[in-house]
């Protein structure tokens, strides 16, 4: 009777076995199915990088000053102790050449400071004359490292609120200064910019000055205040935020050429958002070779507590 | 243009073909008419209407209008349905072939009734054609647990395909678009920034809407202007019955609803505005040298609808937000003031010029402006953007046969996009008045009863780039059996309106610029293929897999280095890009246990010569794995539980490889050297949310309670990496999102 019931039972199973085992054949096709797209797409490891050193260039050619000093360097791994003194380019070959080809300086190396290369030429930056950079590195990592830049013409400042020798008394409510100049040629940007001339600066408005009196605040020794003036433009407000609280001041206004131009405006607009690359006009390298121009009749101020 | 009228008259030509062969020497009627909500009268769009004996029907536009043509004479059983509604079966007697208006009401079906089953042979569904459609209703958002309230934008980035660049962020990216890309439309205008409190909501007022209906790709030809999705929001109608009223407050806003009857037609407002502000003015925490922000925002809907006669039918549409933000710090040292918003309105005719010739006119008005202010220290510095839109649309929808469906419509468009900026010297003014035109046709073919193609083209012009396109659209959809279907895809699409992300690339941000293309530019265009596969036999679910691949061309990548320029053309890089994945969707809408399953594998990249090197790299907004579990179960009638799980891999960003040191104009500026482009990933997101809910009786009046947590247990993921080279060596850390936050509400009807 039990075997008969087991057998019945039996007969009335297979279906649903049958069944089960066929929904359970699809679940494991569909489950493999969808192991395999999301293999498939696993979390690709980080993209291969290898880190590969590259040559910084600084120089700045200022119109109508000597020849100014190139200073090479390696980039340094950014989860090692940086030191650019460490990192000086040795021995190697620096020429800057005008367009023309008339004049081409060899720089020398200096022993006392690796990486720095100072011009052996008397000669002074003409404005609106173009000069080309050529680097080469020793063995065994050699590099090549070209640039072009073009001085901006002289040009000088034509009125100011304030004037050299000034003791200007830090105001918020008071007006702002301002500047005025002549007009520049064959220059990119104009860039006002302010100057601490003491030792230990405060260019912070005073209402912070209390909260950054510490050892640590790192205080800036000069202000660009403006980047990306239109060039057309030939004046400027100078707001309070970015004067002394106290102490000696300079204002000048530099015409700077694109390459410097070019760097500011990139470094000011990828200050937030995504870690970009800015482009350098270098070829073979990073860094800036560059040229200004300062305005004639800086003034210099004081500024009372 | 001659191209236009060529194509115009092969559709036209084509559609009575095969119809007038089946349909010889037979007395026809057709019958047609509304398809209303019973409660309030509000009209039911994408309803099916089918005539089961004959079986043929169609399914009610976006106004709740259907027509069916060549019905025979005789008595047939009409059946009407739609899910969340109980079906309406009626019998209708054609006589003579006299057409018949036959208006229908349906009964919203409760949880706590059960379950009603539509079933159907091969049941006509219009937007069954559509590939890539999520449809929600306001219900369907206000029971996922989110922080704050509910938000139309949160929910939307549940679904498969639709991803936020953070959850700092209401922008949406759709397969692989960038959220310029999608064109968002309220009621039928355009909407260009619609976000509140930077980002973190959108505009749409869970109050105030009925449909929300996004089209992720394959999208018809009706809609253009943008390469990557359609967000069509349907705002309430308002209640043609009675008058009644809603008030809601949640620890970020107040909300209130009113709307009822008038005349032959409805009225509705809602609107709300919320109140850090007035907590932080009390406390006098505005003030002093650590003056907190004062910052609120408001927004309002507004809408009245009149019926003259049987068939016409005159709307008016209004929408008013904006955010306003007052940060005072110290005596004259610095003062932020920005506000931001978007107003719109539209004038909307409705005409029936006969029950197979439907028409909308509208006449739209759309603006967003944005404001910024900051003086520091005696000097102010001000940007004032927007974008002005003028436009003037007509759609008509012709019911040509039981075969054919076809619409024809116009859109001209009038943009005035300004930017300035005052400082010291001359203003900075960008100013530039494009306007554009678009004209489309398409068709939907039932060519059998397995059968359905829906094919157009869109033909667009803009004259500030002098440039016209035409993007063909084709949909087919293959039915299986009764609940099982294949459908296929493909589109070209373009835009002439880019966003420049000129805050920062995490979604819409106040400060996003609208600009159009010049005579400089090609115009930004794409095309995308989807395979679709859905079946309703699991359960009570729907099931759909969708497969996709999308091309960019001459896509537009902002460099922000540029300060200058009026010329639009400086402003960006162009490139291309292509996107492809596959998206698994289950959900089940009905019974007390609803609920949905998103998954999407996929992969975005993108190319720009003067970016990486030239090399390809995947953007923000690419996520390899995104999987989205939503669930909410009806303990009783009253009481209700919800949660919400959410899954992605981490986001890419790019991580730095070298330092070095650039001395400019006299100064040491330390930078970091990146690697390739979003060359690594931010470890996986993940987050569960959780809600409970209950309906009571307070004094009387019907409302309910809730209880959100967000981020229930409290998991800190990672918003962006911070590379902080002052310190040497230079540090990296993580820049964690929001802990676990609780939310409580409460709203009561009247």
């Amino acid at each position: 009777m039990l075997i008969a019931a087991h057998t019945r039972n039996s007969k009335n199973l297979r279906p649903h076995a049958i069944a089960l085992l066929r929904a359970m054949t699809r679940a494991v096709a569909v489950a493999l199915i969808l192991l395999i797209a999301v293999l498939s797409g696993c979390d690709e490891a980080t993209s291969p990088f290898d880190y590969r050193r590259e040559v910084v260039v600084n120089a700045t050619l200022v119109a109508g000053e000597h020849f100014a000093d190139v200073f090479l360097t390696w980039s340094g791994r950014v989860d090692e102790y940086y030191s650019p003194l460490g990192l000086g380019i040795r021995g190697a070959l620096v020429i800057i050449s005008d367009a023309q080809g008339v004049f081409a300086d060899t720089l020398l190396p200096d022993n006392g400071y690796p990486g720095r290369y100072t011009s052996a030429s008397f000669r002074s930056v003409q404005p609106r004359q173009t000069y080309n950079l050529y680097v080469r590195t020793q063995e065994p990592d050699v590099r090549v490292v070209t640039g072009t830049t073009s001085v901006p013409d002289t040009f000088r400042i034509t009125a100011s609120t304030l004037h050299n020798g000034d003791r200007v008394r830090y105001d918020l409510d008071a007006p702002v200064h301002s500047f005025a100049w002549s007009t520049c040629g064959n220059f990119s940007a104009y860039l006002p910019t302010v100057w601490s001339m003491d030792a230990n600066p405060a260019l912070i408005p005073k209402a912070y000055y209390g909260d950054t009196a510490s050892a640590t605040f790192k205080r800036p020794s000069r202000t660009v205040y403006r980047i990306g003036l239109p060039k057309t433009q030939t004046n400027t407000d100078v707001p309070w935020l970015f004067l002394n609280y106290y102490g000696r001041t300079r204002f000048d206004i530099f015409a700077v050429d694109e390459n410097l131009a070019d760097f500011l405006r990139q470094w000011l607009a990828l200050q937030t958002g995504e870690l970009k690359e800015i482009r350098y006009k270098l070829q073979g390298g990073i860094g800036l070779f560059c040229s200004k121009s300062r305005a004639e009749n800086g003034v210099e101020v004081y500024f009372v507590k | 243009m001659r191209l236009i009228f060529l194509l115009t008259g092969l559709l036209l030509c084509a559609l009575p073909a095969r119809s007038n062969a089946g349909t010889f020497q037979r007395v026809e009627g057709t019958l047609s008419g509304f398809v209303r909500d019973s409660a309030n009268g509000e009209s039911i769009p994408f309803a099916s209407v089918y005539i089961k004996g004959l079986k043929i029907g169609t399914a009610t536009n976006a106004e709740g209008y259907f027509a069916i043509p060549n019905v025979p004479d005789g008595e047939h059983e009409v059946q009407v349905s739609i899910v969340g509604y109980l079906p309406s079966l009626f019998v209708i007697a054609v006589e003579n072939g006299a057409d018949i208006v036959h208006n229908i009401s349906l009964v919203a079906q409760s949880v706590d009734i059960p379950q009603v089953v539509v079933t159907a042979d091969l049941e006509e569904e219009r937007r069954a054609t559509q590939t890539s459609h999520v449809i929600l209703q306001a219900a369907d958002v206000t029971t996922m647990p989110t922080v704050g309230e509910p938000d139309i934008f949160r929910a939307l980035q549940l679904m498969p395909g639709v991803k936020a660049t953070s959850e700092i962020s209401s922008g949406l990216n759709v397969r692989g678009g960038s959220t310029d890309q999608n064109l968002i439309l309220l009621d039928g205008t355009v909407v260009y920034n619609p976000s509140h409190f930077f980002g973190f909501f959108s505009t749409f007022n869970t109050d105030a809407v009925k449909d929300i209906d996004l089209m992720k790709g394959g999208f018809p030809a009706e809609y253009g202007g943008r390469l990557s999705s359609v967000l069509n929001v349907t705002n309430i109608d308002g209640d043609r019955m009675k008058s009644r009223g809603k008030a809601s407050i949640s620890l970020l806003s107040t909300r209130l609803t009113g709307e009822g009857p008038v005349g032959d037609g409805s009225w509705f407002l809602s609107a709300r505005r919320t109140y850090f502000d007035q907590f932080i003015s009390l406390a006098h925490l505005d003030t002093g040298k650590d003056a907190l922000p004062l910052y609120y925002f408001y927004d309002a809907n507004f809408k009245l609808n009149q019926n003259f006669g049987q068939n016409d039918k005159l709307s008016i549409v209004g929408y008013l937000g904006q955010d306003n933000l007052d940060w005072k710090i110290g005596k004259n040292e610095l003062a932020i003031d920005m506000s931001w918003g978007n107003r719109t309105g539209a004038l909307k005719w409705t005409h029936v010029f006969s029950p197979t010739v439907f028409s909308n006119i509208m006449a739209t008005y759309s603006r967003y402006t944005a404001a910024i202010g900051v003086g520091f220290s005696g000097s102010h510095f001000e940007q004032d953007n927007g974008v002005d839109d003028y436009s003037l649309r007509t759609d008509v929808d012709f019911f040509v046969t039981n075969d054919h469906f076809m619409k024809l419509g116009a859109w001209w468009s009038a943009y005035r996009v300004s930017y300035q900026q005052f400082s010291d010297g001359d203003p900075y003014v960008f100013l530039n008045r494009p306007s554009q035109i678009a004209l489309y046709a398409e068709d939907e073919w039932q060519y059998d009863l397995r059968w359905k193609i829906q094919y157009g083209f869109r033909f667009e012009y803009q004259n500030l780039s002098r440039s016209s396109t035409i993007g063909p659209r084709l949909n087919l959809h293959y039915a299986i059996s009764d609940n099982t279907s294949l459908k296929f895809a493909t589109g070209f699409y373009h835009q002439y309106l880019t966003a420049v992300p000129a805050g920062t690339d995490n979604g819409f941000s106040p400060f996003d610029i609208w600009v159009p293309i010049n005579d400089k530019m090609k115009t930004s265009r794409a095309y995308d293929l989807v395979m679709g596969y859905e079946t309703k036999n699991i359960a009570d679910m729907v099931v759909t897999l969708e497969a996709y691949y999308k091309k960019f061309n001459n896509i537009l990548y902002f460099r922000n280095e540029i300060t200058d320029s009026r010329d639009v053309s400086d402003l960006f890089y162009t490139g291309s890009g292509d996107a492809y994945g596959v998206e698994l969707f289950l959900n089940k809408s009905v019974g007390r246990l609803t609920g949905m399953i998103g998954y999407t594998l996929a992969w975005t990249n993108r190319r720009f010569p003067e970016l990486n090197r030239g090399a390809s790299f995947m953007p923000k907004y690419d996520r390899r794995h995104d999987l989205s579990v939503t669930a909410s179960y009806a303990l009783s009638p009253d009481w209700k539980i919800g949660s919400a799980f959410t899954y992605q891999t981490g986001q890419p960003y790019t991580t730095g490889v070298a330092r070095y040191q650039v001395d400019a104009n006299g100064a040491m500026f330390s930078q970091t050297l990146p690697g390739p482009l979003f060359n690594r990933r931010l470890s996986a997101y993940n987050r569960l949310d959780f809600m409970i809910s209950k309906r009571m009786s307070i004094f009387g009046l019907q409302g309910s309670w809730y209880i959100q947590v967000y981020n229930i247990y409290s998991r800190r993921n990672v918003w962006f990496k911070q590379f902080d080279d002052a310190k040497n060596p230079a540090e990296v850390s993580d820049v964690k999102l929001l802990p676990i936050i609780p939310t409580v509400g409460m709203e009561v009807s009247f």
